[in-house]
């Protein structure tokens, strides 16, 4: 089977600091991959490139068999792939249920000239999104905060409002920045069971996080980063114990409380 | 045309015309690196600075090397009602200082023109003549700006660089959070910033008055230039500013002995804006997501 | 906006479209005419801000489309429309050119860079003393063809040409190409990552909008019967800025209401031109202090207050707070 997502020997420099090197790795279809490494070990760069919002200096990025290197953001989402950030969640100055209705920019949109021009088309497609937007809220258990304004919630329904803005594109592949950074273990555990029920609905997901316990009890598979280079590869007991992996994460100790979920 | 008179004239045109700018720009920076305001009223303190020379030289007859200092001194500590009143409500708000101040640049300029009225005057030359340094001829007036802003300059690095008060302005300009919490009393710095900045300005607003004329409208080239200077170097880099002016300065003197005036502010205008293109941070500025 | 507000609104152009009837001693009609035309460059500014950048060449792209309306009139013989249909186009053609460059610079260089700019063009006009007639301008511009040459017929075109901009604005800040450009400005990247090509939209709205104020150029050339580059410096632009900011920044309203007020301020002072000036600095200043969201959001503080005490709900602080954030 085609991966979804292929990263190939991905580089990128940033003036004298080569923040990733030669980097590569595969994202089956129906997956759910972690990507995980110790602070400053170029995650955040490894998803900036794969998500279109820095170009790499070497490599290629490859989605459904496509080469889409250097593509910005926007083409990226049209053909499939969506992320979300660690930082600024939401669009703060507006309300949940039209966060959701931005979010859903690709389903709403017929066509420039007849978005201008107000055609039944495209109020037709209007109508259909904001269906799909009120499902999402409903999914991610948000409707009760559907009026309110995002920028004004607590922090785990901004989270998950931030994963309702990125499924509102309908994509087939949803790289999450630091999903459950900040929330506490029950808020992390709902994220859980929501992006293994997004899996279960056909979209393939990837994960960077530091949470070691989400992502050992999410994933299905998990790539370690470390100096901006691939560490180790596999499912999540056997890279977890890996002593290269326990070694860059400072210590034995916390392989050992990660070994049984 | 380039011959050695003509090129040592661009020189200390040059030299002269750099340490206004950078006195200026100085002033520019350190109100937008602490408290992060852009200044759009920093050509009318530049004017009123020439007037207070006017008086204090051309009326009362105080000796020039005091009254350039003390015209500058007044104005900043004039100025500091304005702080007071209109400066403090805008810290750390960067548009809404964009417009309030550019409102505080109309009320000063046209209350500038109620007081002395449109029309120019000139402030008495100080020193005529030539002298001769080296084998070279020099204009005296000329020399004086250098000399002055130097001193006033190497005043000014010695303050940031080697006092307590100093160090807390950087510390602040850096970031204002851990500034707060380490102790630093953020209130008497911005103030102490504004006094300084307003001090340069006025006093690089009189000697520009000496070189050309005085108008309530003159502080707009000086305002000018301190957009030019600081996005050239860097905005809220004081080293940037300093290196800018110093560019700035030169080039103009050059282009404009040679070329034109109008030819040296397209040129200088098309710089600026192929630089924030490219560059937008400045010579010595720091990236900060400045582009999309 | 709800039915009250529409036919408030249609009471209000019917009522502007009957001064010429109503006032006798043409003051009006003049006042009206040139708040007219203002309003086309407030509100095309307007599209700008509302992407999230502030303009401050928009009276340069002013004057481009003034000095091509003209030119193309008495030098080329083209007749009205045409010209100020070209007084339109060339604007909008240099602004395709650099918007694509402008546009990804952040906030405050965005601002610098059109504030140089401005600059730039204005001492073109300046110095391309043949073709723009230098200092002096260009004297003797035609009236717009007999039906507009009345005062009462210039000021229907005026009012026409400013309510079919003003319409055209409002198509694009409502519905989903209003949602697509609130993404925009609320957050770049996440528009971007929904699929919204927020560079295209943002050199999109530029150009729409300095092609509108290059209309207000042409009409103003026509107006005055001469045009120099006077009128088109940083002063003007800031003035379109100030229009906005005044009225208030996140809603069409603001520009419309600016404008308006930013007009008739000189009328109601009249008499002193410099303490015209200061009163307005000054009143700038207290702007921006007490009120930094213009009069609209200040009207809708005033709402919020007003319901919260019938209501006491929690959507109303929750709002006046985003609000007040800006």
């Amino acid at each position: 089977m085609k991966p979804v997502l292929e990263a190939l020997q991905l580089a990128r420099s940033f003036g004298g600091v080569r923040a990733v090197t030669g980097l590569s790795f595969a994202v089956q279809p129906g997956e759910i991959l972690g990507l995980i490494g110790p602070n400053g070990a170029g995650k955040t760069t490894v998803v900036n490139l794969i998500s279109g919002m820095v170009k790499p200096s070497s490599g290629r990025v490859l989605l459904d068999g496509v080469d889409v290197t250097g593509l910005p953001p926007h083409r990226l989402a049209w053909m499939g792939l969506v992320r979300t950030f660690q930082s600024t969640t939401v669009f703060g100055g507006c309300t949940v249920l039209e966060n959701a209705r931005r979010g859903a920019f690709r389903s709403a949109h017929s066509g420039w000239l007849s978005e201008l021009f107000g055609m039944p088309k495209a109020r037709r497609l209007h109508e259909s999104t904001d269906r799909l937007a009120m499902e999402l809220l409903d999914q991610l258990a948000l409707t009760d905060v559907a009026d309110q304004i995002a920028g004004g919630l607590p922090y785990g329904k901004q989270k998950a409002l931030g994963i309702a803005i990125a499924l509102a594109a309908r994509p087939h592949i949803i790289l999450l920045d630091e999903p459950v950074a900040g929330l506490s273990s029950e808020e992390a555990s709902l994220v859980r069971d929501m992006l293994t029920k997004v899996r279960n609905a056909g979209i393939t997901v990837m994960v960077i996080d530091h949470n070691m316990r989400f992502i050992a009890g999410l994933c299905d598979r998990v790539v370690v980063v470390h100096h901006g280079q691939e560490l180790a590869q596999g499912s999540p007991e056997v890279v977890l114990a890996d002593p290269r992996v326990v070694e860059a994460y400072l210590g034995g100790s916390h392989a050992q409380q990660y070994q049984g979920r | 045309m380039f011959n050695a008179a003509t090129i040592w004239q661009v020189v200390v045109n040059g030299a002269s015309l750099s340490a206004i700018y950078v006195l200026v720009a100085l002033g520019f920076t350190l109100l937008f690196g602490i408290m992060r305001v852009v200044n759009f009223a920093h050509g009318a303190f530049a004017m009123l600075g020439g007037y207070a020379l006017y008086y204090f030289w051309g009326r009362f007859g105080v000796p020039y090397v005091i009254a350039v200092p003390l015209a500058a001194a007044f104005v900043a500590l004039v100025a500091l009602i304005a702080e007071g009143l209109v400066f403090r409500w805008f810290y750390q708000r960067m548009f809404e200082s964009m417009i309030a101040l550019l409102g505080l640049n109309l009320a000063l300029v046209y209350s500038a023109v109620m007081i002395w009225d449109v029309s120019e005057r000139s402030i008495p030359p100080a020193f005529s003549g030539l002298i001769e340094v080296g084998g070279l001829l020099l204009p005296k007036d000329r020399l004086m700006v250098i000399c002055i802003a130097v001193v006033v300059l190497v005043s000014f690095w010695v303050f940031m660089t080697r006092t307590r008060q100093g160090l807390a302005m950087r510390a602040t300009a850096q970031d204002l959070e851990i500034a707060e919490t380490q102790g630093i009393n953020t209130s008497v710095t911005y103030r102490i910033a504004f006094l300084i900045a307003i001090f340069m300005t006025a006093l690089a607003g009189a000697l520009y008055a000496q070189i050309y004329s005085l108008s309530p409208f003159m502080g707009d080239r000086p305002l000018m230039v301190a957009f030019v200077v600081v996005i050239l170097g860097g905005m809220g880099s004081i080293p940037g500013a300093a290196l800018g002016g110093v560019i700035l300065g030169f080039t103009e003197s050059f282009l404009a002995t040679f070329y034109g005036a109008s030819v040296s502010s397209f040129v200088s205008f098309g710089v600026v804006i192929a630089l924030l293109i490219v560059r937008p941070w400045g010579l010595l500025g720091t990236p900060d997501g400045a582009r999309a | 906006m709800t039915l009250v507000m529409r036919i408030a609104g249609a009471c209000l152009v019917v009522l502007a479209a009957a001064l010429p009837f109503i006032d006798k001693d043409g003051f009006g009609v003049t006042v009206g005419t040139i708040i007219a035309l203002n309003m086309i460059g407030a509100t095309s500014l307007h599209l700008i801000i509302r992407t999230g950048h502030v303009s401050l060449a928009h009276a340069g792209f002013m004057g481009i489309g003034g000095y091509v309306a003209t030119l193309t009139l008495m030098r080329l013989g083209w007749p009205f429309p045409l010209n100020l249909l070209a007084g339109a186009i060339a604007p909008a053609c240099l602004s395709l050119l650099i918007g694509p460059l402008l546009l990804r610079l952040q906030g405050k260089y965005f601002v610098l860079v059109t504030f140089m700019l401005g600059e730039i063009l204005r001492l073109a006009f300046l110095q391309w003393s043949s073709l723009t007639g230098g200092a002096n301008g260009i004297f003797g511009v035609p009236a717009p063809g007999p039906m507009f040459s009345s005062q009462a017929g210039f000021y229907w075109l005026a009012l026409g040409s400013s309510l079919l901009c003003i319409a055209i604005v409002a198509r694009m800040l409502t519905g989903n190409m209003g949602r697509i450009i609130d993404s925009v400005r609320d957050s770049e990247r996440l528009a971007q990552c929904a699929g919204i090509p927020v560079l295209q939209v943002k050199v999109a709205a530029f150009v729409l909008a300095t092609g509108l104020v290059g209309i207000q150029g042409g009409l103003t050339a026509h107006y005055l019967q001469y045009i120099d580059p006077g009128a088109f410096t940083s002063v003007q632009s800031l003035s379109f800025v100030v229009m906005n900011v005044i009225g208030g920044m996140r809603s069409l309203f603001g520009p419309i209401i600016g404008a308006t007020f930013m007009t008739i301020l000189p009328e109601l002072l009249r008499g002193y031109v410099e303490m015209q000036h200061v009163i307005f600095g000054l009143i700038l200043i207290a702007v921006m202090a007490a009120m930094p969201g213009g009069v609209v959001d200040a009207v809708n503080r005033a709402r919020q207050f007003l319901s919260r005490r019938t209501r006491g709900g929690n959507l109303d602080s929750n709002l006046a707070r985003v609000e007040a954030r800006q």
